[in-house]
């Protein structure tokens, strides 16, 4: 069965320079919902992230997205909003460096993306990071509902435990995306530190600040 | 004439008079009109006459199920407070964080097009909790009802295709 979702563009209203979404963007992003579902959920709980999403833009600047909360993409790619947001820019970001979704709150369209992307949502606090790789440029997005204090913090200083999910979920979906990415090869991204193994063993610690727990995965340096 | 003594005249004034006071407590009061609110705005969220609308709010007449839903939503509280609550307990859940509010007739069509799944599945709390996060997701989607529905039967879809999948190591060939 064929279903075509449409995008709704807003007239007069100049694509982000260079980026571009892939001609099928809403149809991939719920075609493989089960699929995204089925891998992703495996780390959600991790770190009190509640939603995961990938954004990759290929090296001719085309984006596809995979989403746990497909919602949020849906309305900022038919509400023309995708191409203000800057965290999923890739020249925003910096290797080894977060983006807060709270961060570019100057837009003009700052309330409309934060109402979409976090408060319609529960989220408390989202967040971005990209991998660069062999032309690509990988966003890695995540939302949590806790409302602990210092979440920024913690996450800074779980960074890189936050690349070994996103790289997890990226490899869970690598072949899917082979097959979308119509003029390039997808990366590889080689794994150091087994995350699947991680996941597997569910090892659990609660980390305290200021006197509150935060949950999360074991340090396994 | 209307049989207040009746069971069914006692549950539409019920419904009649948590209506009138919570479009009162948002603002929606008129002293002009005999039912003591703006029958103009129940009239369109409900999507019927201003005559019709007037009855709701009289104790004349009862929405169906879909019109009650819409103003429970409208009105933040839930259907059930609407149909069958204590006034003095107006309750305060709708904004709760998690709480799932959907129209019925597409909850119906969502679990409708899911039954099949159900004969399919290899985890069926795996499925549920899909069919949960379709019902969730699809709350949150502001869209027409077409676009709507497409995406829910997408969503569904992509549990055929994942099931279609002779063998799914994906993870580990990356």
């Amino acid at each position: 069965m064929t279903i075509e979702l449409s995008v709704h563009k807003e007239q007069g209203v100049e694509p982000k320079a260079q980026q571009k979404q892939h001609p099928d963007i809403l149809n991939i992003l719920y075609d493989n919902r089960f699929h995204i579902k089925n891998k992703f959920s495996s780390v959600i709980g991790f770190y009190e992230i509640n939603h995961i999403s990938i954004t990759i833009i290929d090296p001719s600047n085309e984006t596809i997205v995979f989403s746990t909360t497909p919602n949020i993409e849906y309305h900022l790619i038919t509400k023309d909003l995708w191409k203000h947001d800057l965290t999923i820019s890739p020249h925003a970001h910096r290797n080894n460096e977060l983006i807060w979704w709270d961060m570019d709150d100057i837009n003009p369209h700052f309330n409309q993306i934060d109402n979409i992307k976090k408060q319609r949502n529960n989220y408390t606090l989202g967040m971005s990071l990209a991998r660069k790789i062999d032309g690509f440029c990988i966003i890695y997005s995540f939302a949590t509902k806790s409302d602990e204090a210092n979440l920024k913090s913690y996450y800074i200083s779980n960074i890189d435990r936050l690349y070994d999910i996103g790289d997890h979920c990226y490899k869970s979906i690598r072949d899917i995306y082979s097959s979308y990415c119509r003029h390039h090869t997808a990366p590889r991204i080689i794994d150091f530190t087994n995350f699947d193994a991680t996941i597997k063993s569910k090892p659990y610690l609660q980390l305290v600040v200021n006197n509150s727990y935060l949950k999360g995965n074991v340090n396994y340096e | 004439m209307k049989d207040m003594t009746s069971e069914r005249g006692h549950f539409v004034q019920g419904f009649s008079r948590r209506l009138t006071q919570l479009m009162q407590d948002e603002g929606m009061g008129s002293v002009r009109s005999k039912a003591g609110v703006k029958i103009k705005e129940l009239a369109e969220i409900s999507n019927c006459s201003h005559q019709m609308a007037r009855r709701y709010v009289l104790g004349d007449a009862l929405p169906d199920v879909n019109v009650t839903f819409k103003i429970a939503k409208w009105l933040k509280v839930s259907p059930g407070w609407l149909l069958f609550g204590e006034e003095s307990k107006i309750p305060n859940n709708i904004n709760k964080k998690d709480l799932i509010q959907i129209e019925p007739d597409l909850l119906e069509y969502i679990l409708i097009e899911s039954a099949p799944l159900f004969l399919v599945t290899k985890d069926l709390h795996e499925l549920i909790y899909f069919i949960i996060d379709i019902i969730n997701d699809t709350t949150h989607i502001e869209a027409d009802k077409k676009d709507i529905l497409k995406i829910v039967d997408l969503s569904i879809n992509s549990v055929m295709r994942f099931n279609e999948k002779p063998n799914d190591n994906r993870a580990l060939s990356a």
